[in-house]
């Protein structure tokens, strides 16, 4: 089910942040927690995305897009470290150890505890990896968790769309970067 | 049958609509709601993802639905987007009247007839087009692109038609009746 | 249909008692009654739980009313009439005479993932959209680029895909090369045969058993021109009937008398080949040999298989499933070929010409479960749509049948539903108002008065006390469910047709009944003790109930603009939960 959104602008601690310049933050995205949270170049934040470094670190790499209502926590001490050119859609739950790059999480899939994720995975809407689980490089998750390996070979293609799509949502996504950096 | 709702739980409007104080809208300039619709707590509409560049002949609207439709709570309604002759523009999302959008659900179709049913927790992929008289169970998961003809059950990660719906559908899908109960 | 959700009204079609030859036996015209009663006094319930009832029940919504046979009619009792073919992808009609030659699937560019069954898109590959273009699934990734296809340009995907499909399915070795016509229709599951992923040895083994494509090409042809022959021969129509006859006579002799007899005339016949050449199984170690070396996540699972017209094993064998078509059909009544729904020809329209169903909204409501051995009072609202006024008698056995039986009683058997007048009517006056009776909303809960009433709405109570359930024996979820027949009957007077002009006064009396199976709910486990259940209610027939009970919503004001004919009876049955007056 869908994570609530509630806007807590001031309750909970902030977390010392590390966010690049060129990063696309929305006013309502939430980083809270103790630990660090770093987020690499071009990144966005949609509204309402939630960050969660209580239990450890979090490390977004370059030109991710973090959607609407995405709930990204760190499962422990050693934290969640998401590589470059990766896509979570709305509703999405990673508490993964690592996330490789240009991985796709769709909406709603849940990467559960401490998972060790490839790159250029693919997650379809609502489908979950379990607890300390490693999906190898180029697996899809499909359907009711079946599993496939993609053999195409147009992974630039799909970085060079989610470049694209990081220009055309820095017309519609106010930043504010500042309000973040206390 | 669902209480009647404590007063001031929504704000109406002057066509009817009643949209809930805890519900997340964003770019209400660019959404156009019909009238008579209901909007719940917790329901996202990214009217602000609009498409970008010149306005067009409907100007910017990002959404419009019809009358008569219901989102209920934590429902997400985003307009599609897409890279197209090098540019990422998002397009607008066209919903029509006796539109039911069940809790949680996500929808990111480029257009949803009359008389459409959504589940609870049913994920409709980007510019998915869905006709009219259409049931789409719980947790169904449309692929993106996927075009649902008329009087069609749906179900299935990915949706597929699995039945095809009689003659009294669209009796059956109405929802003035929910409307009045709120 | 969908979830159960309790309570539910199932109405049970007489069809299968035999579809049209027994038209009469339940519905007629009150003038010729006699045998309604006969067939009431035999004492036959109807029993929800017979293997029988299964195919004679259907939720309201799906049934349809015939005018002139005065009946239900279900899906299986109707007879559909292809309206108009169309692809369920691009929504393009199809003409039938394309869907004759072509086959019935979409000729242009949907086709649907092998793996996931998701809708494919046409993708460029290229930088800034150009070609090569594949077929790509967005939901699991794979493309047709996995089977090694790519197409030139964006349009006309089916015809590239034949052309590529037929330059891989002819091996320099076939020299059964098939002719051209099996090729302008490839995507037909009919022609699709095994050549193009032919696992046969090559090695000739006499006599060289033809591809599924290339026999099929052939018998194409050879009907093709027997069709021609017929159709120029004078007697046209007698000459093919005679040969058809002969087919058939010789068919038959073939099936039941056996080979032996007549081997002579059937090898001459062309027809009759296919059934005579034999074919030389496929050597498989090729298959399994292939299959190991895929691996598991090389194979095909047995739906991925099965839905292709060649059954791959492997993964790397599938192929982009074409869409199938879809139709309109238009439904006629199979006894008295009344047309009972008749769609626009429009594919994206869902506007009826003709439509004349059993009923509308039918609300389910909430599962809940029912306590054993205490009494549950349920409101069962007969709705009327029709512009007479109904009188409605329910019968129903007083244990319900099954192994477990619940014991049932309706408070009020015989009322009066009023009109479905326009809603207006009730809004202009009381002289208007057909049915402004005084005791109206009595809401005593007494034995024989209705609960409630409105304009062309009956609320009765109707009291369930579901049996108790042997803890040490293994149940079925199917004795969990308290289901209640419920016979119901109904007569009115209606306006004869004023055909004539003269019938103006004349009303007739029509009387309608049938059995509805209500599905009230599923038993519980019995919980001692619990508030709301206390059966003391169940003594007195409802008495503390009529102060605890919600006004019943009206009924839906309905719309004139459906011809529902059908008298029938919407049941909302509103959760009640007996005693729960504090």
């Amino acid at each position: 089910m869908a994570p609530k959104s509630r806007l807590s602008d001031h309750a909970a601690s902030r977390p010392p942040c590390t966010l690049s310049t060129t990063i696309l933050i929305s006013e309502t995205a939430q980083l809270t927690g103790s630990h660090p949270i770093s987020i690499g170049e071009h990144t966005v934040l949609h509204p309402r995305c939630r960050l969660n470094s209580t239990l450890g670190p979090i490390t977004i790499g370059d030109y991710c897009i973090l959607n609407e209502r995405v709930n990204i926590a760190a499962p422990d001490r050693e934290g969640c470290k998401i590589e470059n050119y990766v896509m979570v859609e709305m509703n999405a739950v990673v508490e993964a150890r690592s996330v490789g790059e240009g991985t796709f999480i769709e909406v709603g899939a849940k990467l559960g505890g401490k998972c060790i994720v490839g790159k250029n995975c693919k997650f379809s809407p609502l489908t979950t990896v379990g607890e300390e689980e490693i999906v190898e490089d180029d697996t899809v998750i499909y359907g009711y968790g079946e599993r496939r390996k993609d053999m195409s070979a147009n992974k630039e293609t799909r970085k060079k769309l989610v470049e694209r799509q990081i220009e055309g949502l820095r017309a519609l996504i106010k930043s504010d970067r500042a309000k973040f950096l206390t | 049958m669902p209480p009647k709702q404590v007063k001031g739980e929504y704000i109406e409007t002057d066509t009817g609509n009643k949209v809930s104080r805890k519900s997340n809208i964003l770019g209400s300039q660019n959404i156009i709601l019909g009238g008579k619709t209901i909007i719940q707590a917790d329901c996202t509409i990214r009217g602000d993802l609009r498409r970008s560049g010149a306005p067009g002949q409907h100007g910017n609207v990002a959404i419009a639905v019809g009358r008569y439709c219901f989102f209920a709570r934590s429902s997400v309604l985003r307009p599609p987007g897409k890279v197209s002759r090098g540019a990422f523009s998002f397009y607008p999302m066209k919903l029509g009247d006796h539109v039911f959008i069940g809790e949680g659900a996500v929808v990111e179709a480029a257009m949803v007839g009359s008389f459409v049913h959504i589940g609870a927790g049913a994920v409709i992929g980007k510019f998915a087009i869905i006709k009219d008289c259409v049931r789409i169970e719980e947790g169904t998961v449309v692929a993106p692109n996927t075009v649902i003809p008329p009087f069609s059950r749906v179900a299935g990660r990915p949706g597929v038609v699995v039945e095809e719906l009689p003659e009294t559908a669209q009796d059956s899908l109405e929802l003035k009746g929910i409307y009045r109960m709120i | 249909m969908n979830a159960p959700l309790f309570p539910s009204i199932l109405i049970s079609c007489p069809c299968s008692d035999n579809v049209g030859q027994q038209r009469s036996r339940r519905s007629k015209t009150a003038a010729a009654d006699p045998d309604l009663d006969q067939w009431e006094e035999e004492g036959e319930t109807f029993d929800p739980r017979s293997p029988r009832s299964a195919f004679s029940l259907f939720p309201l919504e799906n049934l349809l009313f015939c005018e002139d046979c005065n009946q239900v009619r279900c899906p299986r009792c109707v007879q559909d009439e292809i309206a108009c073919y169309f692809c369920p992808s691009c929504l393009f009609e199809v003409p039938s005479s394309t869907v004759k030659s072509e086959g019935n699937r979409c000729t242009r560019n949907c086709f649907s993932c092998p793996i996931c069954f998701a809708a494919l898109a046409v993708t460029a590959t290229g930088e800034d959209q150009t070609g090569p273009f594949i077929l790509l699934c967005a939901h699991c990734l794979w493309s047709t680029s996995d089977i090694g296809i790519t197409f030139e340009k964006p349009t006309s995907i089916t015809a590239q895909l034949t052309a590529k499909l037929k330059a891989a399915s002819l091996p320099p070795s076939n020299s059964l090369a098939p002719p051209e016509s099996s090729h302008s229709r490839p995507l037909s599951p009919l022609s699709q045969g095994s050549s193009v992923y032919n696992f046969r040895p090559n090695s000739p083994i006499p006599p060289p058993a033809p591809t599924d494509e290339a026999e099929f090409a052939r018998l194409k042809g050879y009907y093709h021109q027997q069709n021609t022959i017929a159709s120029s021969d004078d007697f046209g129509g007698a000459g093919s009937l005679s040969r058809l006859m002969g087919m058939y006579s010789t068919g038959r002799r073939i099936g039941s008398y056996g080979t032996g007899n007549m081997p002579k005339l059937v090898k001459q016949k062309q027809e009759w080949q296919e059934i005579e050449s034999y074919r030389v199984m496929d050597s498989e170690d090729e298959v399994i040999e292939k299959m190991k070396k895929a691996g598991f996540y090389g194979a095909t699972s047995q739906s991925q298989r099965i839905i292709q017209s060649h059954q791959p094993r492997l993964l790397e064998d599938v192929r982009p499933l074409a869409a199938l078509l879809r139709t309109k059909r238009a439904k006629r009544c199979r006894s008295c070929r009344h047309i009972l729904v008749k769609p626009e020809q429009k594919v994206g329209s869902i506007r009826y010409r003709i439509r004349l169903v059993a009923g509308l909204d039918h609300n389910a409501v909430n599962y809940f479960s029912l306590q054993p051995l205490a009494t549950h009072q349920f409101l069962l609202t007969v709705t009327n749509p029709l512009y007479d006024v109904i009188n409605i008698t329910l019968a129903t056995p007083e244990k319900t049948p099954g192994k477990y039986p619940a014991t049932v009683y309706i408070l009020c058997p015989e009322f009066e539903v009023g009109a479905s007048t326009d809603v207006w009517d009730e809004a202009l006056g009381p002289e208007a108002k057909p049915k402004a009776k005084a005791a109206k909303g009595r809401k005593t809960g007494l034995a024989g008065t209705i609960w409630d009433s409105g304009r062309n709405w009956t609320s009765v109570i109707l009291e369930i006390v579901p049996p108790h359930l042997p803890d040490d024996v293994e149940l079925e979820e199917d004795d969990f469910i308290v289901k209640v027949p419920i016979l119901v009957r109904s007569v009115y007077e209606s306006d004869v047709d004023k055909d004539d002009g003269i019938g103006k006064d004349i009303k007739e009396k029509k009387e309608h009944s049938y059995w509805s199976v209500l599905e009230v709910g599923r038993i519980g486990k019995k919980v001692a003790g619990k508030v709301g259940f206390d059966d003391s209610a169940s003594a007195g027939t409802g008495v503390a109930v009529n102060k605890a009970l919600p006004p019943t919503p009206s009924g839906e004001p309905r719309e004139r603009e459906h011809r529902d004919r059908e008298h029938r009876s919407s049941s909302r049955s509103h959760r009640e939960s007996a005693g729960a007056a504090r």
